[in-house]
């Protein structure tokens, strides 16, 4: 009686440890089957066109309907999506630690990431590179005008690194002002406290929209670094890491054969092209070797449109950030998206 | 409750107090008590064995590796603020050392200047001048009752935003240059701080000597004494005025983006140390009436009767009493003042919690060893000081017949 007294006491006291070790240690796409919903940790909602929350608390943006469309994908349904704000210095830490299923965070692939954090990269949705954001005022026209300028930054994030990188190579000197929210950045950045923000392009063009007056501000034409930006998931199920990259690949595999969000139902039911029809479930069993529904991508495709919709409805022309897709077109257009057949 | 009863016991039935040399309470058999200790550390220590196993198979299971050789690995950013030389190629270990340098830097000065600006308070508000203790009731009100993240934004979004920008800034004599981006004012040239420092010394060790020999031995200060303070700080400050003369100051100075020479002092680091100061000065204030107020008002009749000045009265009557009473409250204060430190990282000053907990996590996902060195770090500071605490109010404490 008294053992079983102290075993107890003993389990409670570490059930703290316990608790995350059973949700890491079983495979996330069963996890997510079971609970019926998938947990997506996005941006804290501020990131215009990538995850924004609205007024009325829904969230909008291009990483936002990432996580609709891996949902879609592996329940059929892109609003059964848990949405979990996180600063950048939080993000990997609460993946690692299963609080999350998956990053759609503009979380830069390098290789210590890739090997020491235990995380994977599910392929790469947009091709970025790090900028500067300044103030028209001030004059500056290229990065190397910045020696001995003050430079805001993320705290945590690979433009941090960069652009120690980039000073360092350059033999200029420059003062960090490092805070852990973009918001912070910018507040510095408007009033006078630091004269660039950095960060990736994509990312400046829509934070210029969070300033008071986004015209007085401008993004320099250097590019220093690449920022392949995608999302992440642990390396503990190979299975759910698939899902997640052949999700990418829907929506770049759709727009290259010309599927969109009003006509993939009817191309389902009708086409005849063999590699169509395998990717649209109308052939073979391909849903079922990801352990997932073989219409997963008629469903992907329905709740975001192809990659060329996306991209115009929450970071192109049809969006108030209104960003050119510069190398994020289709590799027959010259650009970097390319994706494996279904076969 | 209990005091009412021991007081009646002490008084009234001294030979029912439990006499511990006497009779030695025997009512337990001692070797339960250490069985009980034993069982209870060995309890403890399946505990942690059972918690560090638990980690490492986790740890094994996602494929992460522990260690703590990264501190050795090159961090490749760069820290705006340090005491060290700090450069982009500096290592992990180095960007720690100096998190905890920039910690124990703002954490020891806001610790003096919140006691001191907590003492006039204090004062202030058992001074008989009715205006002075309203305005310190007020403030003590209006700050202790507020969080301190408040008061911290604040300073930095009203106050410190609000300075002109660094083109415009609000030049002091074409020496001092106040703006958004910092304070500048000017700094001896490189290796003549020390002659500064050295001539700031000389001088304040020959005022002290100075007070000291002068020093009045009576409780009424005669013209004589009071002469020799003023030669020897009227020394004192030709002294420092020599040694000021004898450094080649460099003065901040335009170019480009920013200031360049003299020195700086940064807004997060201002915005902070306002913000550490103002809210710990409004506690510190409490305590500093709580004790000068538990001082009888009786001792302090009498030594007016004897024709002391006040001056006196409060320095060596009042105050020795009272510090008693404020040391163990005031030690909680400071605790409280070195963790609340870290809330430099919500305006973005290079504290340990900033560069290390924050930057060296993310880039390193080496969670665990920095969560742990980083709380060791807060653990021995407050600890130290509490020790600390416990030694000044054993020597002071009252000693029993």
């Amino acid at each position: 009686m008294r053992l079983n007294r102290t075993k107890i006491a003993l389990l409670a006291a570490g059930s703290a440890f316990l608790l995350p070790a059973a949700a890491v240690a079983g495979p996330t796409l069963d996890a997510i089957k079971d609970r019926g919903e998938l947990n997506c940790g996005v941006s804290t909602g501020t990131s215009i066109g990538k995850s924004t929350l609205d007024d009325q608390g829904n969230w909008t943006g291009f990483e936002a309907d990432f996580c609709r469309a891996v949902a879609a994908a592996i329940l059929g349904d892109g609003t059964k999506v848990n949405f979990v704000p996180l600063e950048f210095k939080n993000a990997f830490t609460s993946l690692q630690s299963g609080s999350v299923d998956m990053l759609a965070r503009s979380a830069t692939w390098t290789l210590s990431r890739d090997t020491e954090f235990a995380l994977e990269w599910a392929g790469i949705y947009i091709y970025d590179g790090q900028g500067f954001l300044v103030s028209k005022a001030s004059g500056i026209t290229s990065a190397r005008e910045l020696a001995g300028a003050s430079i805001c930054v993320t705290s945590g994030t690979t433009t941090e690194l960069n652009l120690a990188d980039y000073f360092r190579a350059n033999g200029m000197d420059y003062t960090p002002i490092t805070v852990s929210s973009p918001d912070q950045s910018i507040a510095n950045l408007e009033s006078g406290r630091c004269d660039a923000y950095t960060n990736e392009v994509g990312g400046l063009a829509s934070y210029r929209l969070g300033l008071s007056d986004p015209d007085a501000y401008t993004i320099l034409a250097d590019v220093i670094s690449k920022e392949p930006l995608g999302p992440v998931v642990r390396e503990d199920d190979q299975q759910f890491e698939d899902v997640v990259e052949w999700t990418r690949h829907a929506l770049v595999i759709a727009e290259e054969f010309g599927v969109t969000q009003a006509n993939v139902a009817e191309m389902a039911a009708t086409t005849e092209k063999p590699e169509l029809r395998r990717f649209l479930g109308a052939e073979g069993e391909f849903g079922a070797k990801l352990s997932i529904p073989n219409d997963w991508a008629v469903k992907v495709i329905q709740t975001t449109g192809n990659y060329g919709e996306l991209w115009e409805r929450t970071l192109g022309s049809k969006s108030k950030a209104n960003i050119g897709r510069g190398v994020n077109t289709l590799w027959s257009q010259g650009g970097l998206l390319y994706a494996p057949p279904v076969r | 409750m209990a005091d009412v009863v021991s007081n009646v016991t002490d008084s009234g039935m001294p030979s029912q107090r439990p006499s511990g040399t006497r009779h030695p309470p025997r009512r337990q058999w001692p070797w339960a008590a250490l069985a009980q200790q034993a069982a209870a550390i060995a309890l403890v220590a399946v505990a942690i064995t059972y918690l560090g196993a638990n980690i490492t198979r986790n740890l094994a299971a996602n494929g992460m590796t522990g260690g703590f050789g990264f501190l050795w690995q090159e961090a490749g950013f760069a820290m705006s603020f340090s005491l060290i030389d700090m450069s982009e190629s500096s290592t992990y270990g180095r960007v720690f050392l100096a998190g905890v340098l920039n910690t124990l830097f703002i954490a020891g000065l806001s610790l003096v200047t919140a006691t001191i600006l907590g003492l006039i308070v204090g004062f202030a508000r058992v001074s008989a001048a009715r205006p002075l203790s309203l305005a310190a009731t007020v403030y003590v009100e209006a700050l202790r009752n507020v969080p301190m993240l408040l008061i911290l934004i604040f300073v930095q979004t009203v106050v410190l935003r609000s300075l002109p920008v660094v083109r415009e800034a609000i030049s002091i004599g074409d020496a001092v240059y106040v703006s958004n981006r910092g304070v500048y004012f000017p700094w001896p040239e490189a290796g003549q701080d020390l002659r500064l420092a050295f001539g700031a010394a000389s001088a304040g060790c020959l005022c002290l000597a100075a007070a000291w020999v002068l020093r009045p031995r009576t409780p009424v200060l005669k013209r004589r004494d009071l002469a020799g303070v003023f030669a020897g700080m009227l020394l004192g400050v030709i002294l420092l005025g020599a040694a000021v003369a004898q450094v080649d100051w460099q003065r901040p100075d335009f170019q480009g983006f920013d200031f360049r020479g003299g020195a700086k002092m940064m807004p997060e680091f201002a915005a902070l140390l306002l913000a550490l100061t103002l809210y710990n000065a409004a506690f510190i204030a409490e305590i500093v009436r709580a004790g000068l107020q538990s001082v009888d008002r009786g001792q302090i009749e009498a030594a007016r009767a004897l024709g002391l000045r006040d001056g006196f009265i409060q320095r060596r009557i009042v105050l020795p009493q009272a510090l008693r009473l404020m040391v163990p409250p005031l030690t909680n204060q400071y605790v409280h003042l070195i963790k609340a430190s870290s809330l430099a990282t919500v305006v973005g000053f290079p504290d340990l919690v900033a560069v290390f907990l924050g930057t060296s996590l993310n880039q390193t996902g080496r969670a665990i060893e920095i969560v742990m060195m980083t709380a060791a770090v807060y653990l021995t500071l407050c600890l130290w000081l509490g020790a600390l605490s416990a030694a000044w109010n054993a020597r002071v404490s009252l000693k029993g017949r």
